[in-house]
């Protein structure tokens, strides 16, 4: 039997925002874990009161905008954050926005756009990423060489601990270097340390001016060689993407071939030359199809395209091997890895984000992960790279045969973990230990 | 106290915000606070607080200082560390004199004109044939002393008192220094050359003596005004027609132009004169670029690279940068490299190359690389000093650019 | 006093001359850019990682505390000694290990000097953005201590943006690495991200890897002379809403254009109420429009706008805002940098408090500001002799930190909490955050061996 108290839950959030019938909390659900109940708080004091309560038994709670991964809350709460989806702040002067965690991704970007503003950070997933989410997992992706990474564009936010305390840090100033970083320390720490309740956002101008070029290459090799031609040529755009054959068919429908997209933001007029210098080079290293996209309905499609490719491999985390090596190391590294996958271009998926040096591989099924990871991990590592995240730096520690050193960083991320949450209540589904 | 006291508002006015870390080659090189601007400064300001006794490791810290005033060109605030490090010299000789034993006879060694030309006699003759005896003796301190050279006879006994030319345009009077008199006697005939192919009589008085510039630095004032009052009795009173007193010495010149007034500020009967004197004082390359040089006579048979160090004194005391460049660029086919850092001290800085030799090494090895990556074949230069710490820090890095006076790569232009 | 065992055993892990315990010695390594100081048992710097780890070892024997410092230029007093403690000081391990342009990003250790490894990586044509004005004598791992900033901000971000991994030292002796050598945010705990600006109470660094980029094809220096500062800060606004990212906004009052004038000589006009040094940079062909609208927007109600023609007059007006902090020594011996930032929007009203806590206690003070950042920097004249001005001149500190909170605010935009403004951190933070900070510590440090009383308490 469940310890769940779900009167003491009516009582917090409303009778309609408890559910506890299997059938319709399965939307809300991902996973194998099955939690006693779905939980839909619609402010801060309810989430502390859903908290505390169910620190008072010491119930699991896991947490999900949408969604909620129900791995380790068997028995336990879902808390769905969905309905603290406001805007409750476009602050135009000062380049910030105050929202609430459950806000869809997608709709907010909506929002800054309509406002005149530009929210670099791309969604995870289209359709259920929300913006606590976006914190939470605090990952980079392909816009981040020019934006920075996702944690650059959070300046504070409002968090209930998993103790139910309420803690408020940051504001609206741009540079804050006061008391120890738990602003973005908390980026990435995936609910552990707590659940967002208000995220102060920092926004950007909107781009000048957008274009972008693509090309279809028959080789992946050949396409990426194009990304070191311009890294050489000194031009850096604000993506420069890579999406294999069988993924390219999802991002642009009817593509014969690996799908280049380079995206240029804010280049106004320096935009008008490279886009030229960048179909050039496209064209000269054997691409075909190769195409200058001005601003619009068309642009959006691309970048969209390309959105759907990512999210396909971000929805199934457990499915996906990812690596990082000096973006001039990619070919090395795309010629030692076909000899893992095969021909790339027939792999189930993988993506270059080639400013970045990243990869990320969709593993085709009864892939052994870890056996890949292991070698794919060696090829990086022999490119300056290693396999990305913390299974990253497990792989690390056991090439350098530093088994202490694995062991010190996991103590250390426990420790962290267990001084913030001594119960282990809060998403116990999340693993520190790769 | 009194001559702290004196600098108590510059020592005051040091904030510690550590701009002057970039300007201080002893830290730079050593990554010891002790051993910066800051540091030394702070330790000063101690001393002038009473809070704290000037010891052993006091000594240490402002005796290995360059003197080489970077540091006040670097500071915002306008604290001059170097005066300031002069200041605390002057105190510690008035608390207890000059020590150790070693430093103290070089300085009266360097005073006596008698004295310090028996010394070079000495190790030109008899030290230099038992030290090439010794092997692995070749760098005494960093100091390349088997190629040390040594004047047979000093430049002074070699050439007469005048040296007259046809139609003189210039009466210069030529004040030596004991580089150039005892161990660079080439480059003193070099100045004489160039001086008489551009119509200048040369007078060169017999009887003149050290500048008076390393007691300065040590904070012996008294000798280093017996030695300042009869260079300019000399220069003023016998040979009063010598319209500028010439050098070929950056630091003498720096001595000569600027400290005498500093020296002589506490006697307003003497000072006009001394006034006087400064205002006479011009150092090769800024007396050859003020007259003008008729580059037609310049020749030179094969391309040269050429380099130029700016020794500190000529940087900073004198504020000569643009002459000697200008002046080495007049010569027909030389291409003029410039070096990364070429105002910076080159890490001889007076006895700072015997007494602290490590981190002398150190700025001398920094030196020579920045040489190196110039591709030169010559470095040229304005002081005797830096010449002979320059060539000895080239030829132990196994390089093999020669390092010549401006006066001497002009020298060479000339048809005998 | 360290006794005879322990320097002898420090001595044989670092060698005879990387151990001070002298008293001439330890008196250099007392105090830092603040007012501050304090005495060590004694200073050692080590060369290798594997000596901070013995050091570490050993002082945890001993029950000695670590401070760790760089170049001691800090304004934030987090290198002071501590009662009871060895400072480590990291400026000999000055190596730097690689520079790849090719992957952007270069390996150095702690000790290297900020301008240094610009040196390195300009002859490749490459840059490290975050340069605070400091930078000539700062070092890396000084920069990453107290997450140091710069004029460059704006566009590029601060220390923590540019800190790929590191190899760090725990208070336990153990050696862990964080993050890795290439530009990748990894989801998971960010242990990078929390070391940088932790002022050494975490960890001791003794390896970065930073983030270096290719230095912009193009540039354009602007200046723009103001009746009034406020004047000033309206630009910066409309520059903003025009949708033009400048890397630097930075601004300099009447007192300050004086001052440095005294030492540069660059022909700023000294009754200028304010200059505004505006820069962009990017692709050549986009300068321009960029330099049109902002001459524009500053024209509406400037009384001088003008565009740096040559490198020597970009070269001047630098020189001028990087002496801005020594310069005002001219009018008074003593200065107290502040450092509060505001949100843009309430950078008026900031100007505004400033000059009523001049008035309100009597003291001079100048304003040099990142004002793109809402960062200003007051910096309060006085003569510290005198130990009642002195008194007034820290009362007038704690009201501009009030006041930055009062404009939601915070007390340090790029210096960093040490032991300076560590008074006023519960004002600015929660219980809940304060806690938030404890933790942290704790999970690092639980016996508070480094860097102890810095920034919190345990």
């Amino acid at each position: 039997m469940s310890d769940v108290n779900i009167s003491k839950l009516k009582g917090i959030v409303g009778d309609a925002y408890v559910i506890d019938f299997p059938s319709e909390m399965a939307k809300y659900l991902k996973g194998q874990g099955k939690p006693a109940v779905v939980v839909l708080p619609a402010s801060t004091s309810e989430v502390s009161s859903i908290v505390k309560l169910a620190n008072e038994k010491n119930v699991k709670l896991g947490v999900g905008g949408a969604v909620v991964d129900t791995q380790g809350i068997t028995g336990g709460i879902a808390m769905v954050m969905s309905r603290m989806n406001r805007i409750l702040e476009m602050d135009h002067l000062n380049l910030v926005a105050v929202v609430e965690p459950g806000l869809l991704h997608k709709e907010f970007l909506l929002k800054v756009g309509e406002a005149g503003l530009n929210f670099p950070p791309e969604p995870y997933v289209i359709e259920t990423s929300s913006i606590g989410g976006c914190f939470a997992i605090g990952d980079s992706d392909s816009k981040s060489f020019e934006y920075g990474p996702t944690r650059t564009f959070l300046l504070g936010f409002e968090m209930v601990l998993p103790t139910g305390e309420i803690l408020e840090i940051g504001n609206k100033c741009i540079k804050n270097v006061s008391g120890l970083d738990f602003i973005h320390f908390a980026v990435g720490s995936q609910g552990t340390f707590g659940i967002f309740t208000k995220l102060l956002v920092k926004l950007l101008p909107v781009p000048e001016a957008k274009k972008a070029v693509i090309g279809t290459f028959a080789s992946m090799h050949k396409a990426n060689a194009t990304f070191n031609t311009l890294i050489k040529r000194n031009v850096h755009p604000t993506r420069m993407n890579l999406i294999n054959a069988s993924l390219a068919k999802i991002a642009k429908p009817g593509t014969e071939g690996q799908l280049v997209i380079i995206d240029l933001q804010g280049f106004k007029e320096s935009g008008k030359n490279i886009v030229n210098e960048v179909a050039s080079v496209l064209t000269l290293g054997g691409g075909s199809d190769v195409k200058i996209i001005e601003e619009g309905a068309e642009y959006d499609q691309v970048i969209n395209g390309w959105l759907k490719a990512r999210a396909e491999l971000n929805a199934k985390p457990s499915e996906i091997v990812e690596f990082v090596v000096g973006p001039m190391k990619m070919p090395q590294a795309l010629s030692q890895l076909e000899a893992q996958t095969g021909e790339l271009g027939a792999y189930p998926g993988i993506i270059v984000e080639g400013l970045l040096g990243y990869v990320c591989l969709a593993l085709p099924e009864g892939t052994d992960k870890l056996a890949l990871a292991r070698k794919v991990n060696k090829l990086a590592m022999s490119l300056g790279g290693n396999v990305k995240g913390l299974l990253g730096h497990k792989l690390k520690a056991e090439v350098y045969n530093d088994a202490e050193m694995w062991k010190q960083t996991t103590s250390l991320l426990s420790e962290l973990r267990q001084q913030f949450d001594p119960k282990g209540i809060l998403n116990p589904g999340v693993s520190l230990e790769a | 106290m009194g001559v702290l006291a004196d600098v108590y508002e510059m020592l005051n006015t040091c904030n510690k915000c550590g701009g002057c870390h970039t300007a201080c080659k002893t830290y730079k090189l050593t990554g010891s606070e002790e051993m910066s601007t800051r540091g030394r400064i702070q330790l000063i300001k101690a001393v002038a607080d009473g809070k704290l006794e000037p010891n052993e490791e006091y000594e240490d810290a402002i005796m290995s200082c360059l003197l080489c005033g970077e540091c006040a060109v670097t500071c915002p605030n306008g604290v001059h560390g170097n005066e300031l490090v002069m200041a605390a010299r002057r105190d510690l000789k008035l608390r207890k004199g000059i020590k150790p034993f070693a430093k103290s006879f070089a300085l009266k060694t360097l005073a006596s004109p008698k004295r310090l030309g028996m010394g070079f006699r000495l190790f030109g003759g008899m030290g230099k044939s038992v030290l090439n005896k010794i092997d692995g003796l070749d760098y005494f301190r960093g100091i390349d002393i088997k190629n040390f050279p040594t004047a047979k006879k000093p430049f002074l006994e070699q050439v007469p008192e005048k040296i007259k030319v046809q139609n003189p345009k210039h009466k210069v009077g030529f004040y030596v220094g004991c580089f150039l008199n005892h161990s660079l006697d080439q480059t003193a005939h070099s100045v004489v050359k160039v001086l008489a192919k551009n119509d200048c009589e040369v007078i060169i008085p017999k009887d003149q003596v050290c500048c008076g510039l390393p007691q300065y630095c040590y904070g012996d004032y008294e000798t280093a005004k017996t030695n300042a009052r009869k260079t300019i009795d000399t220069f003023l009173d016998k040979y009063s027609d010598a319209e500028v007193v010439l050098t070929a010495c950056a630091s003498c010149g720096s001595m000569l132009r600027h400290d005498y007034l500093k020296l002589f500020a506490d006697e307003p009967s003497y000072l006009p004169k001394v006034k006087l004197f400064c205002d006479k004082v011009v150092e090769f390359s800024e007396y050859m670029a003020k007259i003008g040089v008729d580059q037609s006579k310049l020749h030179n048979s094969s391309p040269l690279t050429v380099t130029y160090h700016d020794p500190c004194h000529m940087v900073r005391g004198l504020k000569a940068t643009k002459q000697p460049r200008e002046l080495l660029q007049m010569i027909p086919r030389v291409d003029y490299k410039e070096m990364f850092e070429a105002n910076r001290c080159c890490g001889a800085a007076g006895l700072i190359q015997a007494f602290y030799h490590e981190v002398s090494t150190d700025i001398t090895d920094q030196k020579t690389q920045n040489i190196k990556d110039t591709n030169a074949d010559l470095v040229a230069t304005s002081c005797p000093a830096c010449m002979l710490r320059l060539q000895g820090g080239i030829n132990k890095a196994g390089q093999k650019q020669k390092v010549m006076h401006v006066a001497d790569v002009m020298a060479n232009a000339y048809e005998d | 006093m360290l006794s005879q065992a322990v320097v002898k055993r420090l001595k044989e892990i670092v060698g005879e001359r990387n151990v001070v315990t002298d008293k001439v010695g330890l008196l250099t390594y007392g105090y830092d850019g603040t007012l501050l100081s304090g005495e060590a048992l004694g200073v050692v710097s080590p060369t290798t990682t594997e000596q901070v780890v013995e050091i570490v070892k050993l002082m945890n024997e001993q029950d000695i505390k670590l401070v760790p410092r760089g170049a001691g230029t800090n304004e934030s007093g987090g290198t002071i000694p501590s009662a009871k403690s060895v400072v480590i000081s990291f400026t000999k391990m000055t190596k730097i290990h690689e520079i790849d342009t090719e992957n952007f990003v270069a390996v150095v250790e702690p000790g290297v000097i900020n301008f240094d490894l610009q040196v390195e990586l300009a002859k490749k044509n490459f840059y490290f953005p975050p340069d605070p004005s400091s930078f000539k004598a700062s070092t890396i791992g000084g920069n990453l201590g107290e997450c140091s900033g710069g004029p460059k901000c704006f566009k590029y971000g601060v220390t923590r943006d540019y800190m790929l991994g590191l190899e760090v030292v725990l208070p336990n002796g153990k050696v862990i690495q964080t993050g890795g050598r290439n530009f990748q945010s990894e989801p998971g705990y960010d242990l990078t991200r929390i070391i940088v600006g932790s002022e050494g109470i975490l960890g001791l660094v003794t390896k970065v890897f930073v983030r270096i980029l290719p230095i912009p094809r193009a540039k354009k220096t602007m200046l723009a002379l103001y009746d009034k500062v406020e004047d000033a800060s309206q630009t910066v606004a409309d520059i903003v809403a025009a949708g033009i990212i400048p890397t630097t906004l930075e601004l300099m009052d009447n007192l300050l254009i004086n001052t440095t004038e005294d030492f540069t000589h660059a022909g700023l006009p000294r009754d200028a109420g304010a200059v505004l040094i505006i820069e962009v940079d990017g692709y050549p062909e986009d300068m321009d429009g960029q330099v049109k609208t902002i001459g524009e927007i500053a024209s509406k109600i400037a009384k001088e706008f003008k565009v740096a023609q040559t490198a020597v007059e970009v070269d001047q007006i630098w020189t001028s805002r990087r002496s801005a902090f020594g310069s005002v020594a001219r009018v008074r011996p003593s200065y107290g940098v502040n450092d509060i930032t505001v949100p843009r929007s309430n950078f008026p009203k900031a100007i505004g408090g400033v000059l009523k806590v001049a008035k309100d206690f009597g003291v001079t003070i100048g304003v040099v500001a990142h004002a793109g950042d809402g960062n200003l920097h007051p910096l309060i004249l006085f003569d510290q002799r005198n130990k009642e001005e002195t008194e007034t001149v820290h009362a007038a500190e704690q009201a501009l930190c009030m006041m930055a909170l009062d404009l939601e605010g915070t007390i340090s935009g790029e210096h960093g909490i040490g032991l300076v403004k560590k008074k006023y951190l519960d004002k600015e933070f929660t219980p809940a955050a304060m806690e938030a900070f404890r933790k942290i510590k704790r999970s690092f440090d639980p016996s508070n061996r480094f860097n102890p009383g810095k920034i919190i308490d345990l």
